[in-house]
């Protein structure tokens, strides 16, 4: 049974990673070991396989103007955030909230016109009258309300000499 | 995707951001009270410099059935939008004008620090409450208190 060490220097043996001493040792023990010699070759099969299949891509042009080409387009998505750094993304972030609040500006400005066109117009008319001797009365063609008093009562501006009452 | 506001899009947002709160400001409401002496005689006090009250005004309080109105004192007062305005017109006497919204107001009026009357209602401009009472030898006093605006 190989453990897993020598396994993995099998592996490294095939790949021509190992020293020259360390190669001339595994290559002695694969005399003695028929399991390692196995597997060798079992790994030298499967890597024999691999490669072909390997897809060899022939770009038509170099390597680095490839991935530049690539890069461009990352950069063209993102626009307002590379190229404009802090105010940038300020404005990208503006922009998306600008739509939904011209939406509610127009909500709120459309809601206030209604309430102020259309709204309760006034409120009903409402007298409370502590006076017991007091009336009220509408002249609604004058546009006039008269709250009739009995106060100042005729005692008190009789005591006034001088008609200015108010005084 | 990001969509892009077109240039009206950001004209109608800079429109309405600007426009919203000028539309939502209320205006103060102005008020003047005229102090009025009712009398059927033709001419004011002996020594007192009344003049008659405007024709507009005579008009409001055709009403009454005194032949002459004399205009004894005037206050102009403006009450800010959900206020309350206390305005002394005598020694005696007071009144409260509260804006309660879209041309409404409430109007006390106080006779020596107690409240006498109440009244609530639409107040356009032009128009009038008159608080008045009978006054000695067939008189009556006027508070004539109209919204100029």
């Amino acid at each position: 049974m190989i453990n897993h060490e020598d396994q993995l220097k099998l592996q490294a043996y095939l790949d021509g990673e190992l020293s020259e001493a360390e190669a001339s040792e595994v290559a002695n023990g694969l005399a003695q070991n028929q399991e390692a010699a196995a597997l060798l070759a079992e790994l030298r099969h499967t890597q024999g396989a691999l490669a072909g299949f390997e897809e060899h891509i022939k770009l038509p042009e170099s390597r680095e103007f490839y991935w530049s080409k690539i890069q461009r387009q990352i950069n063209a998505a993102q626009p307002a955030v590379d190229k404009g750094g802090t105010a940038g993304l300020f404005l990208l972030r503006f922009r998306r909230l600008l739509v939904p609040l011209t939406g509610v500006a127009l909500v709120a400005v459309a809601a206030l016109i209604t309430l102020r066109e259309f709204g309760p117009e006034s409120v009903a008319v409402e007298t409370s009258l502590a006076d017991s001797g007091a009336m009220v009365y509408h002249d609604y063609s004058a546009g006039a309300t008269f709250v009739w008093l009995s106060y100042p009562a005729d005692n008190e501006m009789a005591d006034n000499d001088d008609l200015d009452t108010f005084d | 995707m990001i969509p892009k506001p077109t240039v009206a899009a950001w004209l109608a947002f800079l429109l309405l951001l600007g426009g919203a709160p000028l539309s939502a400001r209320a205006a103060d409401l102005k008020f003047q009270i005229q102090l009025v002496w009712a009398t059927d005689d033709a001419k004011p006090p002996t020594g007192k410099d009344y003049k008659p009250v405007e024709p507009a005004i005579r008009r409001q309080i055709k009403a009454l059935k005194w032949k002459n109105y004399f205009e004894v004192r005037r206050i102009d007062f403006s009450v800010a939008p959900g206020a309350t305005k206390r305005v002394p017109i005598s020694e005696k006497c007071e009144l409260d004008v509260k804006d309660l919204g879209k041309s409404n107001v409430e109007v006390v009026l106080f006779g020596k620090g107690k409240e006498v009357a109440r009244v609530k209602q639409a107040l356009h401009k032009g128009e009038i409450i008159v608080p008045g009472g009978d006054a000695p030898n067939e008189t009556a006093w006027l508070a004539i208190l109209q919204r100029v605006e």
